[in-house]
């Protein structure tokens, strides 16, 4: 696998396909429903505790200008926050008793919070 | 004066029928017919007496800047399509958005700009205004006035900033009359300030009313959302998640939390955590920009299917449209101050999906509440004291089809 994250967190290379090509909350969701929770699990495990790094780093960048490897590092934490609802609330990919697969549409100004 | 603001939930409500009382039995009781969320003749007469005759919020005016600018938003329980728009002289205007030649709609798609809307039928086009100004091939249209084919007007009305519309061809009265008393509540809920917007829709498998119920009561927090806002809304000292106070305005209401103010996210909720600081500390970079305080209500309940709460990082406002006897459209709007940095970005990100997840709680157990009413195993169903806004919410609705019902028997 070709290195896609900046060099500083080379070490969560393992998860970034997880996420990266996904650019909407609709698809991070749904992607989250899909994914076998000890997956999210370990995602959030390794991840999470690197969190403040992460956003520092990418802090450091201007919110609209992120380089390649950067926007892909966001990506993921994006994918994280889905991973998160998972493991810190609910203890399960899909919320207990909700139909699979389903679908919250986002519209307005949502895609700009990629 | 009408719809006047009381602390008690027997005040008279004028939804321009003239003006009438609350059922005094539901507000008696509590007990309301089960039918009222699943008969087909229920949910027409709700369809007349309610949505083609009140105030319905559509828009926020700051989200149609320029001339030109327009939405289009359903009424689906009407069959409506609605066209707002901006016009060149700056007012907003709206329209049935159906073109005046053969009724297909003129304008696609939710939102757009325009300098005209072209009929993509056979090219009829329409102004801003809504006036018919061309007309291809008009010759062969040798007894038509173009001065009389306007797009149909709907009567619409801006206040503090939201975008009403009626569908009444006469409106029976003006929004302001028709706000009445919940008007300064309304008015102090300032999203202007909060550019930011995620916006959520999901179709729901359960009556209309069904849908607004969660957002009425704090009741179900403490079972439905045991995973999720349980913590931050019960404490010992409020074990069942009571409003302090509530407060009613003709049909609208309004109910004040006590919240949790000690409650802080767990440690070992890492991001919940991470973004909760974040969005304290977004909160003091724009300090005092229009944000909640603690005089502004959990739930503001804009009769028939408008709520304002306080969000995770402003404001966030949902509506409940009928769609079916058992089904409604969820529509949610998360407002929050423009994030510049990832980790505000991030932190907005954590709270639309808390606030989506939180929702999906609620729509699970409407689905299968609607599933146990419409079995017809009861024929009533109880709103309990500390569920009292939606209690005089079907006080209001019984009375308003007793009176539709009898103004129908009078005038035949």
């Amino acid at each position: 696998m070709s290195a896609s994250l900046p060099a500083a967190f080379a070490d969560l290379e393992p998860f970034a396909h997880l996420w990266i090509g996904l650019e909407t909350m609709e698809s991070r969701y749904r992607a989250r429903q899909d994914m076998p929770f000890d997956a999210l699990k370990q995602f959030y495990d390794t991840t999470a505790p690197r969190l403040a790094d992460i956003m520092a780093h990418l802090d450091a960048f201007g919110s609209d200008t992120l380089p390649s490897a950067e926007a892909r590092l966001y990506r993921m934490v994006l994918g994280l926050v889905e991973a998160a609802q998972a493991v810190e609330f609910f203890a399960s990919a899909r919320l207990p008793g909700a139909p699979y697969p389903h679908d919250v549409a986002v519209g307005g100004q949502a895609a700009l919070s990629d | 004066m009408t719809n006047i603001l009381s602390a008690t939930p027997e005040g008279g409500f004028d939804l321009g029928h003239g003006m009438m009382m609350p059922d005094a039995a539901i507000l008696r009781d509590g007990r309301v017919a089960a039918d009222s969320f699943w008969s087909e003749a229920r949910h027409a007469a709700e369809r007349d007496a309610i949505y083609r005759r009140c105030w319905l919020y559509m828009v926020r005016a700051e989200d149609l800047p320029e001339p030109g600018d327009y939405v289009v938003r359903n009424v689906e329980i009407c069959g409506v399509s609605v066209l707002i728009v901006r016009g060149k002289d700056d007012v907003l205007r709206a329209f049935h958005n159906v073109c005046r030649h053969r009724g297909m709609p003129v304008a696609d798609g939710a939102c757009g700009k325009a300098e005209a809307f072209r009929c993509p039928y056979h090219s009829w086009t329409f102004g801003l205004d809504g006036s018919l100004k061309a007309i291809p091939n008009q010759r062969r249209f040798p007894a038509l006035d173009a001065g009389d084919l306007g797009l149909v007007p709907i009567a619409i009305d801006v206040f503090a900033g939201f975008v009403f519309i009626n569908l009444d061809p006469q409106p029976g009265l003006s929004l302001k009359a028709f706000l009445g008393g919940i008007a300064p509540l309304l008015e102090a809920t300032t999203l202007a300030p909060f550019t930011h917007r995620d916006s959520l829709s999901y179709d729901v498998a359960a009556n209309w009313k069904a849908g607004l119920d969660p957002q009425y009561e704090g009741y179900h927090v403490g079972t439905v959302h045991a995973l999720t806002i349980r913590e931050i809304s019960v404490t010992p000292a409020n074990p069942f998640s009571e409003f302090r106070k509530m407060a009613f305005a003709g049909p609208h209401a309004a109910g004040w939390s006590q919240g949790n103010p000690s409650w802080r996210p767990r440690a070992d909720r890492i991001v919940q955590s991470f973004a909760v600081q974040t969005m304290g500390a977004l909160a003091g970079r724009v300090a005092g920009e229009g944000y909640p305080s603690a005089e502004t209500p959990a739930s503001l309940a804009i009769f028939p299917n408008f709520m304002i709460h306080p969000g995770a990082g402003g404001w966030f406002t949902q509506q409940h449209w009928p769609l079916t006897a058992q089904s409604h459209r969820w529509t949610a709007h998360y407002y929050y101050h423009a994030p510049v940095t990832a980790s505000e970005r991030l932190a907005i990100a954590q709270a639309t999906a808390f606030g989506r997840d939180s929702g999906m709680e609620d729509f699970m157990v409407m689905a299968r509440q609607q599933k146990g009413l419409a079995s017809g195993a009861t024929d009533s169903f109880y709103y309990g004291e500390a569920e009292m806004l939606p209690r005089h919410r079907a006080a209001v609705i019984r009375s308003v089809l007793n009176g539709a019902q009898a103004n129908m028997r009078s005038a035949a």
